[in-house]
């Protein structure tokens, strides 16, 4: 059945969380990223949240949507060619646990793309006092899936800034080791509902026309964050306003992927980061991606 | 299949969904649902003791008696018994048994897990717990029959506190430990044990988990993060319920993190 395109403007919410230290701690762990600001209360009295974190509620949103979606004219066997295709996210500023926060889901775009119908939701992550804490843009594709009326589009996608050139030569290259049970650490510290699924059970990748469990997206791009926030913004997370991508490759465990940082330029007051992540295979597993940095 | 990976134990058994008997636990995994007990037996037994006296309670033994491997998807229950209270030197030692049955009330496993409350008085005469007894190996060799080292991460607390759904600060809030006089955060007694347990199976039991009948180990010297722990196995003997193999863990400076280890596997 092709995907009802009008099911754009649906919004759910809020979804209300809580999040305490040892969630944000543990997801750091889980990518093995050591950095105080994230890990050691006596040294940051108040701890941060990594900036990939907020992928851990947008889980939660997200399984509400899944319902939504899974209630249109989609068969349960199209619903689960879905595959994480863009990322895009806005801190306004990083979570500092403990705290109340509240997100809002809206589909805002559905349109027919050569692999199938890609669809952006988009999730608004406030605090307690309303203030804007993150906006994240998440493009799936569901592959080999028609679209049900005409392409639309509730609001307006921001565009991923591109380097203006580059010179081919990598700013730095960093290996990154994936162990073989990395996703299951990664489901679990990130505390995802939905624990079964293609990137933690070998029955469901095999099912899915995978070769094994892959490694999630938002674990390569979160991995690769980790290294420009210490090579790029002399550890200070706080810096990041802006991370975006795009997934392609698949990252297979236990393997190595290499983040690859091509180039940093200026971009309106800011600086943008540019980079890559190799899989093992030496495919892109994300491209385009970018990391703006507050100046 | 999460706890396993939180050891960074990757063996087909807990981890490939595409087995025909299914996935099976780690055989340290019990310690994962008997947290829910514990807690609630903590807080009955903690009831009279100052917050300064139940903070000084620390996970002293471990006796896991497995009558069979845990096959998720499974409903257990678990029944936590007070069985004994006694003084030590160090303070007062007490010993909680933990009974995991299954749908049909067939014992999965049963568990004696010893805190000790350092320089905590008891009221009353010692109660010791009558707990089953455990072989003595015959001799400790001169040098160990092998030895193993394990790297351990600067967050192997935190995603094992995840994966294993135990929640206690003092092993990932640096303050916490802090305020318990400890230099930093330390490893989880049992995760130390969990890792000591799969090294044990990949070379004692072919890598076949579902021979372990019984692990039991003393907890001794913290083990801090990022740190190395050595296993060694000391020796393997026959004995009535199977083959007992000895075992201690090292920390990094040399002090014993688990003494009086014992894996008794079947036949």
């Amino acid at each position: 059945m092709p995907y009802d395109s009008s099911l754009v403007g649906t919004e759910l919410g809020p979804f209300a969380y809580d999040i305490d230290p040892g969630w944000t701690m543990a997801y750091a762990a889980a990518i093995n990223d050591t950095n105080p600001r994230y890990l050691d209360s006596l040294k940051s009295p108040q701890l941060l949240a990594h900036p990939v974190f907020p992928v851990c509620l947008v889980w939660g949103a997200m399984r509400e949507m899944d319902r939504k979606v899974k209630n249109s004219p989609l068969t349960s066997d199209e619903a689960v060619r879905r595959v994480h295709a863009t990322q895009d996210m806005m801190l306004h500023r990083l979570i500092q646990p403990p705290e109340k926060l509240s997100m809002r889901a809206k589909v805002i775009r559905v349109e027919k793309r050569r692999p199938g119908t890609y669809m952006v939701t988009r999730y608004d992550l406030q605090d307690a006092t309303g203030a804007a804490v993150s906006t994240v843009y998440w493009g799936v594709i569901y592959r080999g899936v028609d679209v049900a009326g005409a392409d639309r589009s509730a609001a307006d996608l921001p565009t991923l800034p591109a380097p203006a050139k580059w010179d081919g030569h990598p700013r730095g290259e960093f290996g990154v080791p994936i162990s073989a049970t990395l996703a299951h650490v990664y489901t679990a510290c990130g505390r995802q509902a939905n624990a079964v699924n293609i990137h933690t059970d070998t029955s469901v990748a095999r099912r899915a026309g995978l070769p094994a469990p892959i490694l999630m997206g938002t674990a390569t791009l979160a991995l690769s964050v980790s290294k420009i926030v210490t090579a790029e913004a002399a550890g200070d997370p706080q810096r990041v306003a802006r991370i975006g991508g795009r997934f392609g490759a698949m990252v297979l465990m236990l393997s190595e992927v290499t983040v690859r940082i091509m180039t940093r330029e200026k971009l309106d007051g800011q600086e943008a980061i540019f980079f890559e992540a190799l899989s093992a295979e030496g495919a892109r597993a994300i491209r385009d991606g970018v990391v703006v940095l507050r100046s | 299949m999460a706890y396993a990976a939180a050891l960074g134990d990757d063996l087909p058994c807990y981890l490939d969904t595409r087995r025909p008997d299914g996935v099976i636990a780690h055989p340290v995994f019990p310690v994962c649902f008997e947290w829910t007990a514990a807690s609630a037996v903590r807080a009955r037994c903690r009831a009279g003791l100052s917050q300064g006296e139940a903070a000084r309670g620390v996970h002293a033994t471990q006796h896991m008696i497995l009558h069979r491997p845990l096959r998720p998807p499974e409903r257990l229950s678990t029944t936590a018994v007070l069985v004994g209270i006694e003084h030590r030197k160090p303070g007062a030692y007490e010993v909680v048994q933990y009974t995991s049955v299954d749908e049909n009330g067939t014992p999965v496993c049963t568990t004696y897990s010893g805190n000790i409350y350092r320089q905590v008085e008891i009221k009353g005469p010692d109660r010791p717990a009558e707990t089953p007894k455990l072989p003595l190996s015959a001799a400790t060799p001169a040098s160990p029959r092998a030895q193993f080292k394990i790297p351990i991460a600067a967050g192997a607390a935190h995603i094992y506190t995840e994966c294993a759904r135990i929640w206690n600060p003092i092993h990932t809030d640096a303050e916490v430990a802090a305020r318990a006089s400890l230099p930093a955060i330390i490893l989880h007694g049992t995760a130390t044990l969990a890792m000591a347990v799969s090294r044990i199976i990949q070379a004692e039991a072919d890598n076949d988990p579902t021979r372990v009948a019984q692990i039991h180990g003393r907890f001794g010297a913290i083990v801090l993060m990022p740190s190395e722990v050595v296993v060694r196995v000391h020796s393997r003997e026959r004995h009535d319920r199977g083959e007992a193999v000895f075992f201690d863990v090292l920390n990094a400076e040399g002090g014993s993190a688990i003494r009086d280890g014992v894996v008794i596997l079947r036949q």
